[in-house]
């Protein structure tokens, strides 16, 4: 078995606010092998994004602050590395696709500068030879006339093609891992698909190890390898795409799946998750998840101890204390909602 | 965006052909210009005749609008009312003295405001950032001419203690300022209280927006995403951060600009400086509307000029506007 | 957290502190004057070295810089622009005149060999020239000098000219010899010694427009100690010595005019050796702030030819009654008033109790002691005449109450105080005194003719200053009226007050023609009697002068007339 490329163990990420202490990564660990794409699904205040911001040192301490924990690039421990090394890590061996790019682009310079600064600030190359590559890569992620569009501002762009950019940017150094961040939320659902095979073959251009963050369990479906499931600022359950969409051992992640409408059967009714996120400065004692949970059913245990992540196959993990239940209750929500999960279960 | 200059260029001349309409309505309303010239005991009635002729003010309105605005491109704004001397010779004087001043005041303003309001927004909360904090409250509620007298009580002072005179505290320059450099440096000298005076407040009001959009900057995406990109600190603030905070700032610094030349009467005044707020005032107590009219319609195009100025940095830093 | 919610509080005490501390410290100096080293010169005193010094010895050379609030318009004296006492300090250096005012008031023969000598009948002058009076390119002072400045002055074509009184009553002139012309008046003219009081160069000046020639610059010839070099306008104003003075030697190199136009900056800068003289209007705290340096700078106060008085406008109701004019001047405390206002700065101040001649001059008799404050008298004065004091304590008389406004230029400290102390000591004798005043200009144009203001003009009682001068022919205008048979009198130009004596009237026009200076001096006398009891005008006191200047410079003295302190600036000299 190869070496993971990026490793997080047991990261923990707070921040003080005049409201109290925020646990946005409470003990998350998962791992990025080379050539593989990791999806993290999750609601809004999961964690899903501070954890990755942590990995690229994007956190600032104060308010924030890092309480434990390791991040191995390759071996190599980011948290201990000093400013100057991660600044190298930055753009170069790791690199980020952010998910709003008509904000995440700066206005007042154009699109060939903003790429060629990628470029400029990693490799000792002239600004003719950064132009010329950057038109390379411009064609590369699809934007048509790349000589001219080189000196055009963003606002001149189109949405898409500002993700393009954006991707572009991203993969100008050959990253070693590429994380994208929500890279198509922001977008058209018509350009969506365009930017995704975008993200592919940029993937397979460079081989890097990617982490695809989002809540669209759709993309996950389309782009992932092995998924992640974060709650409340913990892994709740990990495996490959199969695994978790067919047999998913963890209540919430059925609790996702059933929320989704499907195209390939005929859905009587949808089952949300009730309630809302959990506040990550008060967070629920035990279970995070106890007060919403279906399978809870207000047994004690739930709410008294934290369950830790076990091991339930080959490389899946659930943290559930009624992870064995789970079969029955994926019976029991596909008889009372008319899906079925299972082999070509989701479209 | 030579198109946008054009485009800016023209608006400008409707601008201030309204003005100088205005400033002539105004102006001609306060009443009858020969009224101070008919207590001159020698006068004849003749002579008020002829001048009257002479200057058209028998005319109507708009005859006489229009013969003071034509010939200001060929003649100047023509003569002072009383004694037949150009106007413009002195208006230009005046003007290049206080260009000096009010420019000094300008750049050094937007120099430190730029430096204190970018470092108070990366230090946020700092002991820095309270202490220019206060004195920004300071120097936007400090009425100027205290401010200035104050500095030339503190010159003076130590003028006691030491016997040195660190800066003169009045005129422009010195009674024999030499020649080239040594008569620049002498000026220079000269300027460096009523610069200080002027500045204060500028320097106060432009560091407080320069502070307020530095750190909506310092938050936004696009500095994340540099950041991102494993730009360095400095790199991030001069080259992204700093060029979009600075297009609120520079706007108000432009604008305010005409204000200032037109303002400054109280520096030059407790100064002793020869410059527009001086002269001002003096033909006003002279009630001859010629050099004030003249003296109105300067100030309104060099406002109009600073405007414009400001439109074309605005449109220079920021790409998305040019299309407008 | 919290802590950092009391940082900003702190800093901001911190810092108000700090300021405090800074203005403290300047402003410390300013309050507590040393009491030990007070050096007010008195008046009449010539001026002394300090006591603990040796006299020190004059030297060449050298530049004095004096600072002036005010810079000249155009540096033609004869042009009406330049009718003023700041062109008067640069033109009176360059073009010297038959006589010169002394700071007692005095005529002084200086291009002539003595005074004028006149004739009565035909009235005529005969000027008699100094054989070693020359201009500065070696021409001799020549009667044709004399011939000239009248020609230029009666000219038509000059009509910026101030003033053509006297020059026009000229009818023939003879040039007796190379140094003497005798010029024969149509009628006397009384004033005649301030005829000729700035001579032309005929040689240089010929052919020249008068009323643009010298504008913006003096030719570089000239009768007098320095002449004019260059003018930075608005900056500054260069004079330089004049090598060929005829009179003698100048020790100064130059004398460069500053111009800055606030008073507290000159004060500043005296102080801080900026400049070397001025001579501002003085107030207390100017005063106190000279006397801090008394070690380094010398300054002289006395009271000037400019006097302040109120005005009452005859044709307002009320105002047209004698009685109730006596009764207002008996009713202000005009010795309180000098107290207060004047005596801190000048302590040898005192009531000016005539409105024609000046307190420090020979002919001075005091006409208006009779109106000294009395409330007793001024109030048995309106009883007597059936005024009734009303329940709000202010009297009526013949269905008028007596209330009225009190007008003067707004943003005059002394002057705001002034009225503030008639208000209220007429309250107390049932006067009502309601404060209105304007800006500068816009006073001004309050006070006038009847003819000119269409109608009554818009002022009850108005506080101002006359400049007085040392020939008191001028008050004609100001007090005198033209009496034609049968019809009302005519107020003349100047006569605001539109008070109408025909007595006085036809004094003061002998007068004009009396050139006898004590015959002169006893028709005035009387005109002033007879104005102490139909009071158009109470006069107040005469506004003090001041002049300072570094002890580096010897011969500096204050000359309050419009002769101005530059009058014996061939004498000045720096020491070392």
């Amino acid at each position: 078995m190869t070496e993971p490329l990026l490793s997080i163990r047991d990261l923990v990420t707070e921040f003080d606010t005049p409201d109290g202490v925020v646990s946005a990564v409470n003990g998350v660990s998962y791992d990025v092998f080379p050539g593989e794409t990791v999806g993290v699904v999750g609601e809004s205040g999961s964690g899903k994004s501070v954890t990755v911001m942590t990995v690229l040192g994007l956190i600032s301490q104060p308010p924030g602050r890092i309480a434990g924990g390791e991040i191995l690039l390759e071996g190599r421990d980011l948290l201990r590395s000093s400013a100057k090394e991660m600044r190298k890590v930055r753009g170069d061996e790791i690199a980020m696709i952010f998910q709003d790019p008509m904000t995440s682009l700066n206005p007042v310079l154009t699109i060939g500068d903003q790429l060629s600064e990628a470029l400029l600030v990693h490799n000792g190359m002239s600004d003719s030879e950064a132009r010329k590559r950057v038109i390379e890569l411009l064609e590369l992620v699809g934007v048509p006339n790349a000589e001219q569009r080189y000196d055009q501002y963003p606002h001149e762009y189109s949405g898409g093609m500002r993700q393009r950019a954006m991707i572009a940017m991203a993969i100008a150094n050959q990253p070693k891992v590429l994380i994208a961040d929500e890279p198509t939320t922001a977008l058209d659902v018509t350009i969506q698909a365009q930017v995704l095979e975008v993200l592919e073959s940029a993937k397979r251009e460079t081989d890097a190890g990617t982490i695809l963050i989002t809540h669209d369990l759709g993309l996950i479906a389309e782009m992932a390898d092995r998924v992640v499931v974060m709650y409340g600022g913990k892994v709740v359950e990990m495996g490959t795409v199969e695994e978790i969409f067919h047999a998913p051992r963890h209540p919430y992640t059925l609790g996702l799946l059933s929320s989704l409408p499907r195209l390939d059967v005929d859905l009587e009714r949808l089952e949300p998750i009730v309630g809302s996120p959990p506040s990550l400065i008060n967070l629920p004692p035990g279970c995070a998840f106890h007060p919403r949970c279906s399978l809870a059913r207000g047994r004690e245990r739930c709410r008294r101890e934290v369950p830790d992540l076990v091991g339930v196959g080959d490389g899946h993990v659930s943290a559930c204390h009624y992870t064995d239940e789970m079969a029955e209750e994926i019976r029991r929500v596909e008889r009372e909602t008319g899906a079925a999960f299972g082999a070509g279960g989701v479209a | 965006m030579f198109q946008y200059a054009l485009r800016r260029l023209l608006i400008s001349i409707p601008v201030i052909a309204l003005a100088t309409f205005i400033i002539f309505g105004a102006v001609t309303i306060t009443g009858d210009p020969l009224q101070e010239l008919r207590q001159a005991p020698n006068i004849t009635q003749e002579q008020i005749d002829q001048i009257r002729e002479s200057r058209g003010l028998d005319q109507p309105f708009y005859v006489q609008y229009w013969r003071w605005v034509t010939d200001i491109p060929t003649e100047g704004f023509g003569d002072y009312l009383i004694s037949p001397r150009p106007i413009w010779p002195d208006l230009q004087r005046v003007m290049g003295n206080t260009l000096q001043l009010v420019i000094a005041a300008e750049v050094l303003a937007f120099v430190v405001a730029i430096a204190l309001g970018t470092i108070s927004a990366k230090r946020q909360y700092s002991v820095f950032d309270y202490a220019t904090t206060t004195i920004s409250f300071f120097g936007y509620s400090m009425p100027s001419f205290w401010f200035a007298l104050i500095l030339q009580l503190i010159v003076v002072q130590i003028f006691f203690a030491t016997g040195v005179r660190i800066f003169p505290i009045a005129n422009l320059s010195s009674a024999d300022p030499g020649t080239g450099l040594a008569f620049v440096l002498d000026r220079m000298h000269h300027l460096v209280l009523p610069v200080i005076s002027l500045a204060i407040f500028s320097i106060a009001s432009y560091s407080r927006y320069m502070r307020a959009s530095m750190l909506e900057v310092i938050n936004s995406d696009y500095v994340r995403t540099a950041r991102a990109k494993g730009l360095r600190e400095g790199k991030i603030t001069t080259r992204h951060a700093m060029r979009n905070a600075l297009i609120p700032t520079i706007t108000v610094a432009a604008l305010s600009f005409g204000t200032l030349m037109s303002g400054a009467i109280v520096i030059e005044t407790v100064f002793g400086l020869d410059g527009m707020g001086r002269y001002f005032i003096l033909q006003l107590g002279r009630r001859d509307p010629y050099p004030i009219m003249a003296w109105l319609t300067v100030v309104a195009v060099i406002i109009v000029i600073f405007n414009l100025i400001a439109d074309l940095v605005y449109g220079y830093l920021d790409p998305r506007i040019r299309y407008d | 957290m919290r802590s950092t919610l009391s940082r900003p509080w702190r800093w901001l005490v911190l810092l108000a502190a700090l300021a405090l501390v800074v203005a403290a410290c300047a402003e410390d100096e300013v309050d507590e004057p040393e009491d030990d080293d007070v050096d007010v010169e008195e008046p009449d005193d010539d001026v002394d070295d300090d006591e603990d010094e040796e006299a020190a010895e004059p030297v060449e050379g050298g530049t004095v810089l004096f600072g002036d609030e005010q810079e000249p318009t155009i540096l033609n004296g004869f042009l009406l622009e330049g009718n003023s006492l700041v062109t008067s300090k640069v033109f009176n250096n360059q073009f010297l005149g038959a006589h010169r005012i002394t700071p007692d008031f005095e005529y002084e023969p200086v291009l002539v060999d003595g005074i004028a000598e006149i004739t009565e009948d035909p009235f005529t002058v005969t000027y008699t020239i100094k054989d070693e009076a020359a201009w500065s390119d070696g021409e001799p002072v020549s009667p044709e000098d004399f011939v000239f400045t009248w020609q230029t002055v009666i000219d038509e074509d000059n009509d910026q000219m101030t003033s053509r009184e006297g020059y026009e009553d000229i009818e023939d002139y003879e040039v007796v010899d190379d140094q003497t012309i005798t010029f024969e008046f149509t009628q006397p003219y009384a004033p005649w010694p301030l005829l000729f009081s700035n001579l032309l160069p005929e040689h240089v000046l010929e052919g020249e427009d008068f009323q643009a020639v010298m504008n913006d610059e003096l030719p570089d010839v000239g009768s007098g100690p320095f002449l004019f070099d260059s003018w930075d306008q608005g900056s500054q104003l260069r004079l330089v010595a004049n090598e060929d003075y005829w009179d003698g030697d100048v020790a100064l190199d130059e004398i460069v005019m500053r111009y800055v136009p606030d008073t507290t900056t000159l004060t500043q800068q005296m102080r801080g050796g900026e400049i070397d003289m001025y001579d501002p209007q003085p107030q207390i705290e100017l005063v106190d702030q000279l006397d801090e340096v008394s070690d380094r700078i010398t300054y002289e106060v006395d009271i000037g030819p400019v006097w302040e008085h109120i005005d009452f406008n005859t044709l307002v109701d009320g105002l047209d009654r004698d009685y109730v004019r006596q009764a207002i001047a008996l009713g202000i405390d005009r010795e309180v008033i000098v107290e207060t206002l004047i005596n801190p700065v000048d302590p040898d101040a005192v009531v000016l109790q005539n409105p024609i001649y000046m307190a420090n001059q020979d002919q001075y008799e005091e006409a208006f002691a009779d109106l000294d404050h009395d409330p007793e008298a001024a109030q048995a004065l309106l009883e007597e005449n059936g005024c009734e004091q009303g329940d709000d304590g202010i009297y009526e008389c013949d269905g008028t109450r007596l209330s009225f406004r009190l007008g003067t230029t707004g943003g005059n400290e002394r002057r705001e105080l002034a009225q503030q102390l008639m208000q209220s000591d007429l309250a107390d004798v049932g006067i009502e005194i309601t404060i209105e005043n304007d800006e500068g200009a816009a006073f001004f144009d309050r006070l006038n003719t009847p003819e000119a203001c269409d109608g009554i003009c818009d002022y009850d009682i108005a506080l101002f200053a006359w400049v007085g001068s040392p020939d008191p022919t001028a008050n004609r205008n100001i007090y005198g009226c033209d009496f034609e048979d049968g019809e009302d009198p005519e107020p003349r130009p100047q006569n605001w007050t539109v008070w109408c004596d025909e007595e006085a009237s036809a004094l003061m026009d002998e007068a004009a023609q009396t050139v006898d200076p004590d015959d002169q001096a006893a028709l005035w006398n009387e005109v002033a009697e007879i104005m102490s009891d139909g009071v158009p005008i109470v006069p107040l006191f005469q506004q003090p002068q001041l002049l300072a200047w570094d002890d580096a410079i010897t011969g500096p003295q204050l000359n309050a007339t419009n002769q101005t302190q530059f009058w014996n600036s061939a004498d000045w000299a720096m020491t070392q």
